[in-house]
Order: C-alpha cells, then structure tokens, then sequence
C-alpha cells in the first residue's frame, strides 16, 4: 500500500522552495522554513511509526514512471536508510534557520537548501537505481550556485571544482548504471528486482575480453561515489569547497551529502554486488584505514576551523568505510550508525565555527607564526564551548554522546577481521583527542588573541538551532537501542547476501 | 518498600543521578544563582551519602549479598560483542563511593578559600560531578559504566581547572590534562571493545572469568594491554609528568581531589576488580615493573621541585604507581591501602599547605590555625607513607612481605619505597615551613582532620595499628578489607614477618631521618644540590625534557600533515593534474589542427586537380582557341572506335 507521506516529505521543501521565490523576502525566510520543518514533520512521523525487528521495508511508495525503460517511482524506507531520513530531517531546517540574516539573495539560498532537501530526501528513498542517481545528479547543482555565489574570494574557482568532480562522479556512476540495466533480462533499475546476487556470474564483452558485470560495475560505482565523498587522495575539491563555502553550506556538504554518499555505497553494493563486496572488503578496509590516518595527519597541520573540519570528515569516513568493509553485522551496524552521528557531529562543528566566523569574520584561529587569533571564547560566550564541548566529546566517542556507540560498535566489528586497522584507526583517534583539544584550547580558553574581537554568546535563534543538533548527540549516546534494532534486521538481511 | 530497596540498585543509582543533575545543574546556572550553589551541591551529596548508608545498613543485614543488576545497552546482551550496562553493590563499591561523597562533602567547609575563585559555582559543580563519577565507576558491573563514572570525573577535572583559563598558564594546563586524560580513556576504551570481540559481556564481578578455552589469545592480550595501559594513564605517570608538575593557581585541594585523586579513583575501580584477569593472563607482574620504574621517575623529579605543589602532584602520581605495584606484585588489599592513604594524605598537605602560603592580611595573626595546620601537614605525610595506625601501613607491610618470596626484587622495591616515603616527609617538612601563622578560618581547618580520620586504619583494617602486627593483638573489629576481598590479611609466618617488619619499619625511619636532615633543617640540602647542578637537576623537575620531545614529535606530524596536504592538494589537484589536462588536451588539439590544415590542403589540391582539366578545356573552346564541332567529332569517333572495340 503506497504511503504519499513520503512523496509530501520529499517534494513539500521543492514546492516550498517554488513558493518562497515569489513572495516578500520576510514572509519567503518562514516559508522556507515552514517547508523544511513540514517536510522534516513527516520524517520523524514515519520513522516513529516504523517497527522494530523487521528487515522489511515498512513505508512504501510505488508508481510507474518511465515505463519504456522500466524506471519507476519507487520510494521505501527500511532500516538501512531510516537513519538518513532523520539526518537530513534534523539538518536542513537548522540549516535555513542558521542562515536567517542572510543579506544577499536568501531567497536564493533558501531556495537552494529547500532543493537540496528534496534531493537528499529523495536519494536516500528511493529503491530504483535511475530514481536515486536522478535525484544524487541533481543535489551536485545547488552546492554549485551555494558556493559559486556565497562563498569566499575564491568561489568560482571551488564551485567549478566540486561540479567537475561531481559530473565526472555522476558520469562513472551512470556508467555502471546502465551497465547493471543491460546485464539483466528483462531489463530493471529496481533494487529489489536486481538484488539476490541477480548479477552473479554475469559478463560482458569489452573490447574482445570477458569481464564480470559485477565487478566493473562495483568499480564504477564505488570510484563514483569516491568523488562524491572525501576518500583521500581524491578529496582536494572538498577541501577547497571547505575553505570558500558559507559555512552553512559546507555543513550541508559534509553533515549532509557526505553520510548519503556513504549510504548509496551501502545500500547499492551490498544489495547489487554482495559476491564482489566479499572480495573488496579488505580494499574498503585499507581505503578506510588511510583516510582515517591521512585524515587525522593534515588536521593536525590545520589551523582554520573550516580546513580542520574537512579533515575530521575525511577522517570519519575512513571510520565508517572500516566498519563496511568488515562485512561483520556488528561492524556495519556500527558503520550505518556513524553515518547518523558523524553527520550530527560534524554539523555541530560547522554550525559553532559558522557562529564564530559570523561574529569574527575568520575561522583561522592560528596565525602563520603561530600566534592564537582566537582565546578566551568560553568566559564570554559560555554556550558556545559548551556547545562545541558536545561537539568534541561525540567525535571522540566519550559514554553518553552518539560517538560512543558507533565507534564502539565500528571496533567491536572491525578487530576480529581487521585487527591491524583497528589498532591503526586507534592511532587515529588519539591524533583526534590532540587536535581537537588543541582547538579547543586555542578557540575557547586562554586570553584573548591578538585578533580577538568583541564576542557575544549563542542568541536565541542559534540556541535554538543549535539545541536539536546537541540534543540528538546526547539522546542517540545515551539511548542507542530503537534505531539500532530498527538497522540491525536489515543489515542482517543484506550480510546473509554476502556470506 | 524495604524489599524492594533490598533486591533493586534503583535507589544508589537514582542517588548518584540526584547528585549528577545537581552539579550540572550548578554548572549551568550556577552563575544566575550566587550562593546557592553550594547548598544545591550540598544537598546532592547529602542524597548520596543517605543513599549509601540506607543500601549499606540493608546490605550489612545479610551475609554480604552482592546486588547484581544487568542491561543490554548496545545490542542484546547475550550476542557476541554486547555493550551491557548493569550495577554491581558490593561493600568495596559501597566504600569508596561512601568516602568519594564523604571528602567532597567536607571539601565544601572550605567555603573561605573556595568563595575566593574567581567561580566557585563550577568548582562545586565539578565536586558533584566528580563525585557522582567515582561512586558509578566503583558500583558498576561492567567495564562501559565505569567508562561513563571514569568520563564524569575527567569532566569534573576539566571543569575545576578551568575556572582559572583565563590565563594562558591555567588554559595550557586544562588542555594538555584533557588530552592526556582522553588519551588514556580511549586507549583503555579500545582495550575493552577489542575484549569484547569475543565475548558476550564484560563483567566485573569476582568469578568472571575473561580467559575463554580454546579462543586464540590475541584479543584478550591485545584487549587487556589497551586497557591496563589507558588506565595508567588515568593516573598520570611518567610521560605525562609535565602537566602534573607544572605551575598552577587552581585551590590545592581541589588540584589533588578533582584532577589527580577522582580519576585515578576512577580508574583503580577497574584496575582492583580486574587483578584476578591481569594476574591470570600474566600482565600483572611484568606491568607492575613498569608502574615501579614510573614511580621512580615520578619521585626523582619530585624532590626537585622548587614549588610544593609541584612536588605535591609528583608524590601523589608516584604514590598510584606505587599502588599499581603493589597491586601486580602484591594484593588488591594493599593496593587499596595504598591509594586511599596517598590520596587522602595528599589532600590534607594540599589543604594545609595552601592555608599556611596565603598571605596573612589580618592585623591579629594566627598562631594556633598554624599550628592546626602544621599538624595536619604531618599527620598527612603520615597518612601517605604508611605509618603505623594509619591503611598505606596495611599495605606497606604486605608488600614488603611478598617481596620477600622474591628476594632478588627486594633492592630495587626497597629503594623505591624509601625514596617515595623521603619525598612525602620532604613535602610535609617544606609545608610545615612556609609560615607560623594563618587566617584559614577552623572550619576549613577541621575537614582536614576528617579525612587524616578517614585514612586510619582501624577504619578499614578493625585493627589499632593498621594491620600491622602480627595475629593482629590489636583488633578492635573485622577487617573491611577481608569483606572486601575474601580473604584475611594476617601474616602466617612469623620469620618472615620480623624479616618484613624490619625491613619495613627501618626504611621508614631512615626515610623521616632524611627527609629532616635534606629539608626539615633551616638550609634545604636538595636546592643546595640544584644549584650545583641546576642542568641535570632541571631535566628532572621539568619531566624528563618529554615535553619538548612531544613538541617535536607533534611537529613531525603537523610537517607530515602539512606536507601531504601540498602534495595532494596543492601539487597534485591544483597545479600538476590540471597542468597536464591543459598540456595534454591542448597538444592533442594542436597536432589533429595540424593534421586537420594538412588533410584540408591535400583535398584542396586534389579538388583543384579534378576540376582545373575540364575547365580548362571548357574555358578553351569558350575562347574559341578549340572548335567545339572539332571536338565532337573526335568525342564521337573515340566512342565509336571504343563500341566497335568491344563488340
């Protein structure tokens, strides 16, 4: 039975964003707003109403689309993208209330965040491989114009690089698309149709040689995806993306499109390609284990908030790459986890540094002769160490933060296959508790730096937006349980194809 | 309702959260409501304190009947890899919970010294906090709870030392014991998930057992390395010697409590339940060799110390490895012992210390608080060093005893020892020193003296003496160690008690006698010392130039970081991939331009060939230079000649 609860919560931010274009810019902010959180509304109504220990996809929506190719509207929530579902419901209206007093074209910018919501809430249901490469093509535009026109000096030339990464991504992911759509007869972008190990066994002829479907299709995608989310050493439009975008818009980049990026290697590799995945994983692994270190190695040379957060990013995806690659039930639950945390986290980060940049005009809190530009922030503006105390605690993984349980979980996994990346991936995390303390500690304490300004503390607006984003970081540490049994059948379901 | 309280943890656990909730509450809102805060504080640790003494008169009833309460927290429990949570009350819980609630308590009539921080809101928030952490970690059943008791006290650490980071000194020092402090924590945290890789849970309870049959040992080896590791670093040893040494303005009791003595509390929760596995997989006595030459580094840079309270840290770190020592050498009775005399003893220097340096201001001095004070300063020292009377003797003597099993050992633990007690008596002899008179009000002065009560013996040992004579004569009641830990602490040979006591007693004389002859005589023999050799001296009170060693280590990453970074995002992305595309492209575009202009060239020519033949003819006959009826008839007899020809 089909469940329109998820086209409203899908398309309610594209109409939204439609109608905040044509009205005055006070009444287009609450509009905006209002779409977001209407769309957001029904996220948590069907996550609520979902029920536990099912692998089953429990809110679905079919109808045909394209039926000459086969394409089809088909939109499901079960308990491998539920955890996406609430991620980009949490972010996005704290997002368009983070940008409230934006002065140029917020409309524009609204606009653009509202698109994207509906391009993120669209790939993460969406159970048709043209649909969710449909809406993953379209989320590369809106970071195009957000950063080609609200970012820093440097803008074009970022915006440029993110699309040309994007498209070429888009490109090799079309590719093993249509590749997986020819090798099955009849013909299927469906998920469910093509999963069960459907493309086992099959080849295609390639310039006179035999090569597997799965195995190059794998490539393609995953190669895809990797320009897509920041997989050293393939990440240099991401970090310049962190340094010119509105801080807003690298927070939807980072804690938004990053985790869903994950979530389709998930999603499309473990359903389409299981007998290949047995194969990668210890690829997956290695590729994890070096952005865990790479990542953790340049964000100690960091000395930009922004830089630093790009870093912790690429870091957190070698972490959540180690838990899928360990192809172990307790590792990928784990991994699917730290997708919703690492996502929180890291919007946490984005959203406190964005505050700062706001009330400072610099995110750069060392000088190049290493003088602190920043100090003494927690005696005048308390809510905001505070905030970024959470902040710093989950992406460590202290008891009682979401960090915890995914990084727990990731370990647990990962050591009984991986034990060498494990210990690694503790390196890591040691190099965090440095840097990030080191930020903190040049951020927030000491006395004032040398280019330190006059600092008021979180307003009620940034409270208010700020407070989900800290609350879900407590309440997921503390009360892991439901979302974990609503992953667990489902990773359970998609791990048996694999083994 | 008695029943209830009886079989169910709910009550102590609802009493640590009262607590919990109120420091947090004070920290937040601390500031709006002057005043109160200590009063919130107060009361929360009066809850705990009820608490305790209701569970503890229900639990004393009975035959020391342990509450056991367990959870699945992080997937089920009975699955491999589960993340449980539960409670365990047992009196060793019930005891340091008691008395982590009890020194914080009396910590609060310090009222004339703490009202002076510049917040002293967050400085009872962090007490609660603190304290609340202590008492989880001690009454957990599994290792993931004594993680969250052993995060509270680092908050509290944390927050305690950073009411004073406005300066850039206080804020150095809040930062490096936080990492320091995270680093340990997560270390010990990895220990434990690899421990759980194969196991369903971890439990803390005395007849779990960890070593699985047939299980190849590396995760258990590789897990309770981690783990014994992290803990040690909870309680700061060499390496991490610097923060402890280093120069700081935060109240001195609140130092030692809330950022040297509740972590480490914390950590020893886990380290005293766990000995049996430590000991069974043989990490114990090659650990307890490590936590020997930590303690010695600990001391030797502590007698170099220019400032008490810097030698004060130094001798409470050297006092918890000494405790580890005894722990892996000896038994958890006198590691327990140990810990809570150098903890408590630390504290009471810490408090008299500080009253005796605070500059007189009132017309009409003192004399008597001096005197108060100078006391407590000695009866501290006593308290640490394992006088007779007092629970470090308890566990002094023990471990001198099973030394004597090894006596190839005894040299190097005697020297140890002896330096350990030369550098409490030296920092009780600089205490007593500093000024004949105070203005410490006596009730800052009177809580001291609670806690030289709380580190007696006949308080944890039922004996006069500490447990330190032999068939104890001297025992008043049962021992709370033996209920601790099943089993009694008497010594069965007489020999080798003469041999121990001896040994014992005579080390600890020299010791005192040293300690009055280097520091307690009008010139002090060590600075002499230093002034002689101010560079080896200085390598020593700075922690061993780790420090510096840790900068260029932490530099070596940031080149490491910062030289990747060039490369990859520089070099490669920005300059060499896009050069190349450009020189790649445009030179493939410049050669098929050129191939392009020849191939057009050729058809030109080629074109112009065709054409130029007819045209040239067409052009003569339109001259008239060629008739055309001429060329017709030529045209015409070509063709038929050809016809013919092919017929």
């Amino acid at each position: 039975m089909n469940n329109h609860l998820i086209s409203y919560m899908v398309f309610l931010p594209f109409f939204g964003a439609l109608l905040q274009a044509f009205v005055s810019m006070t009444r287009s902010r609450w509009i905006a707003l209002a779409a977001s959180l209407a769309a957001s509304a029904c996220a948590i109504v069907l996550v609520v109403s979902m029920q536990i220990q099912t692998s089953d996809f429990q809110q679905m929506e079919s109808l045909p689309w394209v039926g000459s190719y086969a394409i089809s509207y088909d939109m499901a929530i079960d308990g491998l993208n539920v955890l996406m579902v609430l991620l980009v419901a949490i972010l996005f209206p704290v997002l368009i209330a983070s940008e409230w007093n934006q002065k140029v074209g917020v409309r524009g910018m609204h606009g653009l965040f509202l698109v994207l919501q509906t391009s993120l809430f669209g790939v993460v249901c969406a159970q048709d491989l043209f649909l969710q490469f449909f809406f993953w093509g379209l989320s590369a535009l809106p970071f195009y114009f957000l950063v080609g026109i609200w970012g820093g000096e440097g803008r074009e030339k970022a915006a440029f690089r993110s699309i040309v990464a994007a498209s070429l991504g888009d490109a090799l992911i079309f590719s093993a698309l249509v590749l997986v759509y020819y090798s099955v007869d009849p013909h299927s972008f469906s998920l469910k149709e093509l999963a069960g190990g459907r493309l086992a066994g099959k080849m295609f002829d390639f310039l006179g040689y035999e090569l597997p479907v799965s195995g190059v299709a794998f490539i393609l995608m995953s190669a895809g995806l990797s320009l897509r989310a920041p997989i050293w050493p393939f990440h240099g439009w991401f970090t310049e993306v962190a340094q010119e975008a509105p801080s807003s818009v690298f927070v939807a980049l980072c804690a938004g499109s990053v985790p869903v990026a994950l979530y389709i290697f998930v999603r499309v590799c473990y359903l389409l390609f299981p007998e290949t995945l047995s194969i990668a994983g210890k690829i997956i692994v290695a590729v994890g284990a070096t952005n865990l270190v790479m990542g953790g190695v340049c964000a100690v040379a960091q000395k930009g908030l922004r830089r630093l957060l790009a870093f912790i990013c690429l870091s957190e995806v070698g972490f959540v790459l180690t838990g899928i690659g360990s192809l172990n039930s307790v590792g990928v639950v784990g991994a699917v986890y730290q997708q919703l945390i690492f996502g929180l986290g890291l919007a946490g980060f984005g959203l406190f540094s964005g505050v700062i940049s706001e009330r400072t005009g610099s995110t750069v809190f060392l000088a190049e002769d290493g003088e602190r530009t920043f100090g003494g922030i927690a005696t005048r503006a308390p809510w905001i160490s505070v905030v970024a105390g959470v902040v710093v605690a989950s992406l460590l993984g202290f008891p009682g933060f979401g960090g915890f349980v995914g990084h727990a979980l990731v370990i647990i996994g990962s050591y009984s296959i991986h034990p060498f990346t494990v210990v690694v991936s503790g390196g890591a995390l040691l190099l965090a508790s440095y840097y990030l303390f080191a930020m903190y500690r040049s951020v927030f304490l000491g006395k004032p730096g040398v280019g330190s300004h006059p600092f008021e503390d979180l307003t009620f607006r940034e409270q208010a937006y700020m407070f989900p984003v800290v609350l879900s970081l407590l309440f997921f540490g503390l009360y892991p349980k439901p979302l974990i049994e609503l992953i667990r059948p489902a990773v359970l379901t998609v791990l048996s194809a694999v083994k | 309702m008695t029943n209830q309280i009886e079989h169910s943890p709910t009550l102590l656990v609802l009493c640590t959260f009262i607590l919990l909730f109120s420091g947090l509450a004070v920290f937040i809102w601390g500031k709006k409501l002057p005043g109160k805060g200590v009063w919130l504080v107060g009361a929360g640790l009066l809850v705990l304190l009820a608490g305790f003494g209701l569970d503890e008169g229900l639990f004393l009833k009975e035959t020391f009947r342990v509450k056991v309460w367990m959870v699945g927290w992080i997937w089920p429990r009975q699955e491999v890899g589960a993340l449980t949570v539960g409670v365990m009350q047992d009196l060793v819980g019930y005891a340091m919970g008691t008395l982590a609630a009890l020194v914080s308590s009396t910590l609060l009539f310090h009222q004339f010294f703490l009202s002076r921080e510049s917040c002293p809101e967050k400085i009872y928030a962090s007490l609660a906090i603190s304290t609340a952490g202590v008492s989880l970690a001690w009454n957990s059943l599994t290792p993931w709870l004594s993680f969250s008791g052993i995060a509270l006290t680092l908050l509290g650490g944390i927050i305690s030392f950073g009411t004073r980071s406005e300066s850039n000194l206080e804020a150095n020092n809040v930062a490096r014991f936080a990492w320091e402090r995270a680093s340990g924590f997560l270390l010990a945290f990895f220990g434990a998930c690899i421990l759980t890789t194969s196991r369903s849970a971890l439990l803390l309870s005395h007849d779990a057992n960890w070593i699985i049959q047939g299980e190849h040992l590396s995760s258990t080896w590789v897990g309770s390395i981690l783990l014994v590791i992290g803990l040690f670093i909870q309680t700061q040893p060499f390496p991490l010697l610097s923060g402890i040494v280093s120069k700081s303005e935060v109240y001195a009791p609140i130092r030692v409590l809330l950022t040297q003595a509740f972590p480490a509390w914390g950590a020893f929760s886990l380290l005293i339940r766990l000995q049996p596995q430590f000991l069974s997989l043989g990490l114990f006595p090659a650990f307890g060799w490590v936590a020997l030459g930590t303690c010695l580094l600990a001391i030797l840079s502590g007698l170099f110390q220019n400032q008490w309270r810097s030698a004060l840290g130094a001798w409470l770190t050297a006092g918890f490895s000494l405790s580890i020592t005894f722990l892996a050498f000896s038994s958890r009775l006198s590691a327990l012992g140990m810990l809570l005399g150098s903890s408590l003893g630390a504290l009471c220097i810490a408090a008299a210390g500080n009253a005796l340096e605070e500059v007189c201001t009132q017309s009409l001095p003192h004399q008597k608080r001096a005197t108060g004070l100078k006391i407590a300063s000695f009866l501290g020292a006593c308290a640490g060093t394992g006088v007779f009377g007092f629970v470090s003797a308890a566990g002094g003597i023990h471990w001198i005893i099973q030394t004597l099993q090894l006596p190839s050992l005894i040299p190097p633990f005697l020297i140890v020892f002896f330096l350990f007690v030369l550098l409490g008596w030296r920092l009780s002899w600089r205490v007593i020193r500093l000024q004949n008179v105070s203005q410490a009000s006596w009730l800052s002065i009177f809580p001291i003296f609670i806690w030289v009560f709380l580190s007696l013996g006949i308080l944890w040992t039922g004996t006069a003496t500490g447990d330190v004579l032999l068939g104890n004569p001297d025992r008043l009641f049962s021992s709370l160690f033996s209920l601790f830990f099943d089993n009694q602490a008497e010594f069965s040979n007489p020999d080798e008690y003469v041999t121990a006591s001896s040994l014992y007693w005579g080390i600890l004389l020299l010791a005192f006698l040293s300690a009055y002859w280097t520091s307690g005589r009008k010139e002090d023999l060590l600075i002499r010392i230093a002034g002689v050799f101010p560079r080896a001296t200085g390598f020593l009170a700075s922690g061993y130039g780790v420090d510096q060693m840790a900068f260029q280590m932490m530099s070596g990453v940031s080149w490491l970081g910062r030289s990747a970074e060039g490369l990859i995002d520089i070099k490669i992305w920005t300059q060499w991939i896009p050069r190349g595309l450009y020189r790649g492209i445009t030179s493939i575009s410049q050669v098929l331009a050129e191939i392009d202009v020849q191939i057009s060239s050729s058809l030109e020519g080629a074109l112009k060939r065709l054409i130029e033949i007819p045209a040239k003819i067409l052009q003569l006959i339109q001259t008239g230079d060629l008739r055309w009826y001429l060329v017709f008839a030529l045209s015409s007899g070509f063709a038929l000649l050809l016809h013919y020809l092919r017929t």
